[in-house]
Order: structure tokens, then C-alpha cells, then sequence
């Protein structure tokens, strides 16, 4: 399978150039033709921005040190505003969480999608009506041509993310981003909104990268999970793998803290202290100051260890072989 | 003993352009000491309204609140003075709850600034797992769980005997919910406080609370023991909610029920089961007769197909 | 304007203000206990760089003879003490009914509200204009009315603080440990708008020191022999052809001064951005 996105090495950093705060150390990570990533961290793990940065949305002030980031063939690192505008919209398309800040409030929804047709196709606008149309059935919205006369704040919110999903899929983009899409929603529409989204990317041959703080999510649509904290991804691999054996004490943590859906009170598994922000994070293995199993080593950046066709961003596996040698 | 709080038949209602919103539409609950209730329900579902009513920060338009067997419904604005150490309030949003202008010991102790009762404020802050030193910070320099946790030392300052929290845990980083979620436990054992959940997370709630009551447009449309309405849900919405929760693993099968139809909007409630028209299993005589409650197993449930 | 260059105007506003009010009201003490009397000999100096120029008055003189540099400053202290005076009248006022009204709203920020807006209707100079004409223009009566003319800024900055800070959690949650009103306000909502109300002031102090000036060049304001910088200006009108420094000083000064208190204000409005403390000074430009 080819990569539709590929991000190699990549560091960013903000703020003042004399005394920048880094964001984001290293993260390499690609996504396929027709699969589902999903990018899972907490506040200040850099999840949002390294996706931001890759797409050069990140805002003034968030610079790309280093790094490539390949979309479709294309460099995107260091590419003209002409570039990134063909990118944005046409290549990639877009959600974010709050549907009703994505969409104008004082213009159809119909008209809005139509737009983001017409930016990169040209024509005009009513002659992308039956596009539009057709969007919307994708997504699922009833009655589509009736509801595309319809404004952002006359629909519920479901609808409005169907509809920001419909402006996503606008130009057939081969990537599809989307960051918490469903955390703003009810939890009998998130599941609605998932289906709509596994339909629009995986079953019709897209990519898409899924950024969330929600586990859940991933278990629901993703094939692939990285997992980032304190700028760095600590862990990476296939869904099922990584749920089912989690390698690094993080993920474990993670998954572990997680109340379940059952009948019962108990008392939670539950991490200790809290996630890092930029600018303060622990040298060596970031985690290590809450890690129930951190020895000495942690106190020096971590290896990257593959065994066994995984990928965790730890010292334990080698921490415990070599002292098997000694 | 009467219960810590008690709601009898509770409405509110707002006007809107000329026409009425029930937010809250005849609501009676009871929390006995030392349990945990929580209020599920989707947004605008009346849940948060109902909190706020229980705690007296916004008035009823009918029915009574009961704190410990005193209603206070009733009494006026200085009266009501009075009786607030009973109950205090944890808000969703921490960063909101604190004043920017107040250090964290500042804000611990306003609640005995403004009784004029004497307390301990380090005391306050050990019993919520935060460092004393921490008393002379500001907000802004906390992360989101300090700030919740000092949110819950002033709540407790006044030793009420319930606490009202608004989707306490719902801003927090996931690795921190839980550590979160176990304080308050540990608090209502040791203290034998008796709180009022709302939160839209089901599995949130079934792994603290001891009953449950699933709101739906402004009612209670299921309640009972937890255990209870989590292993068996009898009315259909609550089967929905549980069925919609995100799988925990990906293996995992779900059953999903599909439902179509919006709900109604709650300026224009229908005459028969509010819920009939997203539900699978509505027949005509949900579309006209509004459901009364009845009693399954000790599950209290509008449904008129429940078994 | 960049972080740097805004603190300078600040604390340059700050610091010139602060000369000029001194120097007003220290500086007439300072001077010889003769400098303001008439001497009809010494009539029309010219200021220090003429050859004409008389010793002791660096000013000039004016028709009468007086002192220019005497004459301003005990001008600028009455025009002061009016400018000063009134805007801290309109805030304190203003303030109090913002508050209260943004707080409590119902009927009583109704007929705050109402009144606002009856009051802006009216032209401010008829009304002074009438009142004059009625009470005469001591001092006293010149800062109540400039007070009144002031104090709807104020109230409606300070009502949007209070309407929004009441219904901040934190506010809730006191008021859910028992708190009153009263200590509400005082407690929560005083201290939000405190830094909003020091911006205001500068901006009232700059305009009332203009209005003063205005009514007291049209003859409605302070009554000579006491001088202050508009009727020293009226005066000075009459010889703009032969001695125009009589009117060029106090009118300098009111320039001088207004620059300085805009710029105090707009230099704590940055200090202090907050969306409170811009929307006020879109509304004092408004005006």
C-alpha cells in the first residue's frame, strides 16, 4: 500500500527564536491509502499540532525546524502558499471538533459546501449544485437538498458536523483530517457521526488521521494508534495490537484508567500526576516521573524498540535483557 | 432519617420568544446520606438545570427542594443564606469555577470569609491531595486537576453534607478523570457526603454511582439502583445511551441500535412519550398517552412497553 | 505600537501629567507672592525670547500686566481641580449605578439604562448653558455639572463588568457559600472593574478638561478675576493680533493635557488588555 501521508522526523517549535519552546520532537508517521489513524494524546502532547504544522494551519509563531512531511508525492515542508492552498481543501480535507466555529453562521450550508467545490474546480456555484447534493447524501443528512438551504444554526449538531464532513469530502481529497469530530457531540450522535466517517474514508479508499484524546474513538474506527505524550510518540502500531498488549507503560496507563461500561461500583485505575506541558518537560524519558516501572535508565532519553514487529519508544524490554545478561 | 436532598415534582420553565421551554418537567428524587446519584442524560436533556435547582443556585417554578427534611424552596434570598453550608456546587469547568484575582488559599477560604466561620485551609488542601504550598499560587499556574481539586476544598470548606458536581471530571485529561473520580470516593467515605453526579459519560457513571436517573427532554425516564439500570436497561432511551457508548476495545462487538428522527424540540413537546419518535419500539399509543411511572424490580421507568 | 514603545507613552503620559498638576498646584505657591497682581505699566510683555521681554515674567504678561506664567498655572489648577474633580465625581458615580444596575439588572437597570440614553439625547452645553444661567458658576457648581456630564461612560462599562462577572462560576459558587450581594459586589465585581475605571478616568479627565475650557471661553464657566485656562483663552482672543501668547499658553496647556490623559488611558488599557478595557477605548474614541 502506498503512503498517502508521510511524516518523517519532524520538530516543531514556537515562540520566540532566541528562547523557543518545542512542541514537537521527532514524530515520524505515515498513513495509507484506505486506512484510519488515529493520534491519540492529552493536552500538551503536541497531537494537534504536529497535524496543524504538518498543514501549515499551525498559526504565526509555530515553526517546522526540521523534518519532511509528504503529501502525496508532494513536500510540504517549505512549500509555497500556492502549494498549500492546492493541498488544503483538494488534497486534505478537514474537521475539527466545534462544527458551529467551522461553518458560516450567515450563509447556507448548501452554498458553503458549494464554495469549497468552486475554490478548487472553479464554475460556478449553482452549477455544483447536484455535488452538493450528493455530498450530503453521503454523509448522511435526509432530505439533503432541503436541508442544504438550510443555515448552520437551524441544524442540530450532528448535522452541522455531517455537514462540515460533506465540505471535508468537497474536492474527493485522499486524505481526510479530522480533529476530535465527535468530542462536541452527543454520545448517541457520536456513534452516528463515526459510522459516517468510517464510511466517507475507509470504505471509500481514503486516508484519514484521527486526532483525539478519546480511546474509544480509536477502537471504534481506527486501524493504526500512535500515541504521543511530551511531543514525542511513545507508541505506535496496529489497533488491535496495541489494545489488546499495550508495550509502553503510558498506553498501559492509559487504557487501564479508562472506566468501564459495567454494572458495579469500583474504584478506578488511576495514573498518578499529570501530563507535562511544552517547556517543562522531564529530560530522559518524559513519562518516567509517573511511571510505576521507571528504573535509572529513565533518566536518559529512551530507545526506539521494534522487537517482535512492534514499536514503543521505552527502556524496559532492553532494561530487562540486559540485566538477564549481566 | 430524611434524605440529604429531596425533589418533589420540580419544574422549570423558560419563556422563550413567547413561547415556553421546559427545561425540567416534574422531577422528584431522593438521595439518602452517603450516596452517590447520578443524572445522566444528553445535552439539553434538563440535567444541568435540575443540578442547579438542587442546589438552589436557580429557582423552581413548581414543586419543592428538601435539604436533610427543610424545604427551602420556599425560603427567600437572605433566609436561604443561612441554609447554604448544606449543599455546595463543583462546576464542570475548574478554570471558570476560580477567580483569577484569588490565590488558591484565597479562594479555599472565601467560603469561611463570607460565613465567618473559622477553618483550615492547609487541611482543606491535604484532604484534596494537593500540596499546602500550592496556597499561595494563582489559578493560571495550575494544570486542570489542581484547579478542580481546589474547586472541591472550597466545595467542602463548609462541610456540606451534598455535593452537586457538574460533569466534574469532563474537562479533565483522560489520565487524570480517574485520579479525580477516586478522590471524591475517598472523600464520601471518609466524610459520609452524599453527592449528586451529573454526567453524560455512562461509563463515568456506572463505575461511581450507586443509582441512576437517565434524563430525557426535562424527565426522568428511568431510575434506579446503578447495577441495575446498567446490567438490565428497561426503557429504550437508556438502551440507546448504553448501546452508543464507544467500544472499549476494538474486538469488541457492539450491539448499535439505529434511531431516526430528531428529538423534539423542547418549546413543542409532543402529548405522548417524548421519546417516541426516535424510538423502534414506539406503537400509537406512545404518540398520544405521555407514560406514567412504573415500578420494575425497584427501576422506576416511563415506558408504557417496559418489562 | 509594540510592547516597549507603549510602555514609554504610558509612563511619558503619566509623568507629564503628573508635572502639570504639580507644577499647578505647587507652582503658584512657589512663585513671588506678586507675580499674579496688576501692574498696568508692564501690559503685553512678549514671552523670554523677545528683547521686550520683562524680567521675572518668562511668559509674557497680559493686558493687565499679569504674570502669563503665574496666570496659567493658577489657571490650569482651577481648570484641574474642575477636570480632576468632575471626572472622579462622574466614575464614583458611575461606578456605583453600573454596578448595582449590571448586578441586580430587572427594573432598576431599566431606568439606569433609560436614563443613559435620555441623557446622551440632550446637548450637554444647552443644558450647562441653562444651569448657569440659573445658579451662577461657582466652582462647586461647575464640577456637579461636569460630573453629570461624565457619568454615563462609566455606568455602562462598569454594568457590562458586572452583568458579565455575576454570572462567572466563581461568583456563583460564593453566592452558593452564602455570600450577599454586597459582598458580591464589593468582593468580585469592584476589583474586575477597578483597572477598567482608572481608564475611563483618564479618558473623562481628558474631555472634561476640554469641556471646561469650552465653557469657560463662551463666558458660561469659571468667572474671572479667577483664571482658568478657557477664560485666560477668551481673554487672550481680544489681542491675538498683538500679543497671541496670552491665549497660545493655556490653550497649549489644555492640548498638553488631554494628549497626556488619552495617553495615560490608552497606555493602561494595554497594560490591562482585557476585552473590558478595549471595548472601552473604542467607545471613548466613539465619543
Amino acid at each position: 500500500m502506498t503512503d498517502v501521508l508521510s511524516i518523517e522526523d519532524l520538530w516543531v517549535e514556537a515562540g520566540d527564536p532566541r528562547d523557543p519552546v518545542t512542541l514537537v520532537r521527532g514524530v515520524s508517521l505515515s498513513v495509507e491509502a484506505g486506512s484510519v489513524v488515529g493520534l491519540v494524546g492529552e493536552s500538551g502532547s503536541g497531537k494537534t499540532v504536529t497535524c496543524m504544522a504538518s498543514l501549515g494551519l499551525a498559526g504565526r509563531g509555530v515553526r517546522i525546524t526540521r523534518g519532511s512531511v509528504r503529501l502525496g508525492g508532494t513536500e510540504l515542508v517549505g512549500a509555497d502558499e500556492p502549494t498549500m492552498r492546492r493541498v488544503r481543501g483538494g488534497v486534505v480535507g478537514t474537521v475539527f471538533q466545534d462544527p458551529l466555529g467551522a461553518l458560516n453562521p450567515l450563509q447556507r450550508v448548501g452554498d458553503q459546501i458549494a464554495e469549497a467545490v468552486q475554490l478548487h474546480r472553479g464554475g460556478r456555484r449553482r452549477a455544483h449544485r447536484d455535488r452538493v447534493v450528493h455530498l450530503l447524501t453521503q454523509v448522511g443528512v435526509p432530505d439533503p437538498a432541503r436541508r442544504a438551504r438550510a443555515y448552520p444554526h437551524e441544524l442540530s449538531g450532528g448535522m452541522r458536523q455531517r455537514v462540515a464532513i460533506a465540505m471535508a469530502l468537497a474536492n474527493d481529497p485522499s486524505l481526510v483530517v479530522a480533529d476530535e469530530p465527535t468530542t462536541a457531540l452527543d454520545v448517541t450522535v457520536q456513534a452516528q457521526v463515526l459510522d459516517v466517517i468510517r464510511r466517507a474514508t475507509k470504505d471509500d479508499g481514503r486516508a484519514a488521521l484521527i486526532i483525539t484524546h478519546d480511546l474509544g474513538l480509536v477502537a471504534e474506527v481506527a486501524d493504526r494508534v500512535a500515541v504521543m505524550y511530551a511531543g514525542q510518540i511513545v507508541e505506535k502500531g496496529s489497533v488491535a495490537e496495541v489494545f489488546a498488549a499495550p508495550r509502553h507503560p503510558y498506553t498501559q496507563g492509559l487504557l487501564a484508567s479508562r472506566p468501564a461500561l459495567e454494572p458495579g461500583r469500583r474504584r478506578l485505575s488511576a495514573m498518578g500526576g499529570r501530563p507535562p506541558l511544552p517547556g517543562s518537560w522531564p529530560v530522559g524519558c518524559a513519562f518516567a516521573p509517573r511511571c510505576p516501572v521507571a528504573v535509572e535508565a529513565c533518566t536518559t532519553p529512551p530507545p526506539v524498540d521494534q522487537s517482535d514487529g512492534r514499536w514503543s519508544r521505552c527502556w524496559h524490554p532492553q532494561v530487562e535483557s540486559m540485566e538477564g545478561v549481566s | 432519617m430524611s434524605p440529604v436532598l429531596e425533589l418533589d415534582a420540580v419544574a422549570k420553565r423558560y419563556a422563550v420568544g413567547g413561547r415556553t421551554l421546559t427545561a425540567v418537567d416534574g422531577v422528584s428524587l431522593r438521595i439518602e446520606a452517603g450516596e452517590t446519584y447520578a443524572l445522566v442524560g444528553e445535552s439539553g436533556c434538563g440535567k444541568s438545570t435540575l443540578a442547579r435547582i438542587a442546589a438552589m443556585l436557580g429557582g423552581t417554578d413548581e414543586g419543592r427542594v428538601r435539604w436533610s427534611g427543610k424545604e427551602v424552596s420556599h425560603l427567600g434570598r437572605r433566609r436561604i443564606r443561612a441554609e447554604r453550608s448544606h449543599t455546595q456546587f463543583v462546576f464542570q469547568d475548574p478554570s471558570a469555577a476560580l477567580s483569577p484575582r484569588m490565590t488558591v488559599g484565597e479562594a479555599v477560604a472565601e467560603p469561611f470569609t463570607i460565613t465567618g466561620r473559622s477553618g483550615d485551609v492547609p487541611a482543606l488542601l491535604h484532604a484534596v491531595g494537593l500540596d499546602e504550598a500550592l496556597a499561595a499560587r494563582y489559578p493560571a499556574q495550575l494544570s486542570g486537576g489542581q484547579r478542580q481539586r481546589v474547586v472541591i476544598a472550597r466545595a467542602l470548606a463548609l462541610e456540606p453534607r451534598l455535593l452537586v458536581l457538574d460533569e466534574p471530571v469532563a474537562s479533565l485529561d483522560v489520565s487524570v478523570q480517574a485520579q479525580v473520580l477516586n478522590l471524591l470516593a475517598d472523600l464520601q467515605e471518609e466524610r459520609a457526603i452524599s453527592y449528586l453526579l451529573i454526567a453524560h459519560d455512562l461509563a463515568v457513571v456506572s463505575s461511581v454511582a450507586d443509582r441512576i436517573g437517565v434524563m430525557y427532554l426535562g424527565r426522568v425516564v428511568e431510575e434506579g439502583p446503578a447495577t441495575e439500570v446498567v446490567a438490565r436497561p428497561r426503557h429504550p432511551y437508556t438502551q440507546l445511551l448504553i448501546a452508543s457508548a464507544p467500544r472499549r476495545d476494538p474486538g469488541e462487538r457492539v450491539e448499535r441500535i439505529v434511531v431516526s428522527g430528531d428529538p423534539p424540540s423542547p418549546l413543542d413537546l409532543p402529548p405522548g412519550c417524548a421519546f417516541a419518535s426516535r424510538c423502534p419500539a414506539a406503537t400509537a399509543v406512545c404518540l398520544t398517552q405521555a407514560p406514567p411511572p412504573r415500578e420494575l424490580d425497584g427501576v422506576t421507568v416511563r415506558c408504557h412497553h417496559a418489562a | 505600537m509594540s510592547r516597549r514603545s507603549a510602555n514609554l507613552s504610558l509612563w511619558l503620559s503619566l509623568g507629564t501629567l503628573l508635572a502639570i498638576t504639580l507644577a499647578c498646584f505647587l507652582g503658584s505657591a512657589l512663585l513671588p507672592d506678586d507675580a499674579g497682581e496688576q501692574a498696568l505699566s508692564e501690559r503685553l510683555r512678549p514671552p523670554f525670547w523677545s528683547p521686550d521681554a520683562l524680567a521675572g515674567s518668562p511668559l509674557g504678561t497680559d493686558a493687565f500686566g499679569r504674570d502669563m506664567l503665574a496666570r496659567t498655572l493658577e489657571g490650569g489648577r482651577v481648570s484641574l481641580e474642575v477636570g480632576f474633580g468632575a471626572a472622579t465625581g462622574a466614575v464614583l458615580i458611575g461606578t456605583l449605578l453600573g454596578v448595582v444596575a449590571g448586578f441586580w439588572g430587572g427594573w432598576l437597570d431599566r431606568i439606569v439604562m433609560a436614563l443613559a440614553d435620555v441623557w446622551l439625547a440632550f446637548p450637554f452645553l444647552v443644558i450647562a448653558l441653562a444651569t448657569v444661567a440659573v445658579v451662577g458658576s461657582d466652582l462647586p457648581v461647575l464640577i456637579a455639572l461636569l460630573t453629570l456630564g461624565g457619568w454615563v461612560l462609566p455606568t455602562r462599562v462598569t454594568r457590562t463588568i458586572a452583568q458579565r462577572v455575576r454570572s462567572e462560576d466563581y461568583v456563583v459558587a460564593a453566592a452558593g457559600a452564602g455570600a450577599s450581594d454586597a459582598y458580591l459586589m464589593r468582593r468580585h465585581v469592584l476589583p474586575q472593574a477597578l483597572p477598567v475605571v482608572l481608564v475611563v478616568w483618564s479618558f473623562t479627565v481628558g474631555a472634561l478638561v476640554v469641556i471646561e475650557g469650552a465653557l469657560s471661553f463662551l463666558g458660561l464657566g469659571v468667572k474671572p478675576p479667577t483664571p482658568s485656562w478657557g477664560n485666560i483663552m477668551s481673554d487672550g482672543t481680544v489681542y491675538l493680533d498683538t500679543a497671541w501668547w496670552i491665549a497660545a499658553w493655556p490653550a497649549t496647556m489644555i492640548v498638553l493635557t488631554v494628549i497626556c490623559a488619552n495617553g495615560l488611558g490608552n497606555g493602561l488599557r494595554r497594560r490591562w488588555a482585557t476585552p473590558d478595557t478595549s471595548r472601552v477605548g473604542e467607545k471613548a474614541a466613539a465619543r
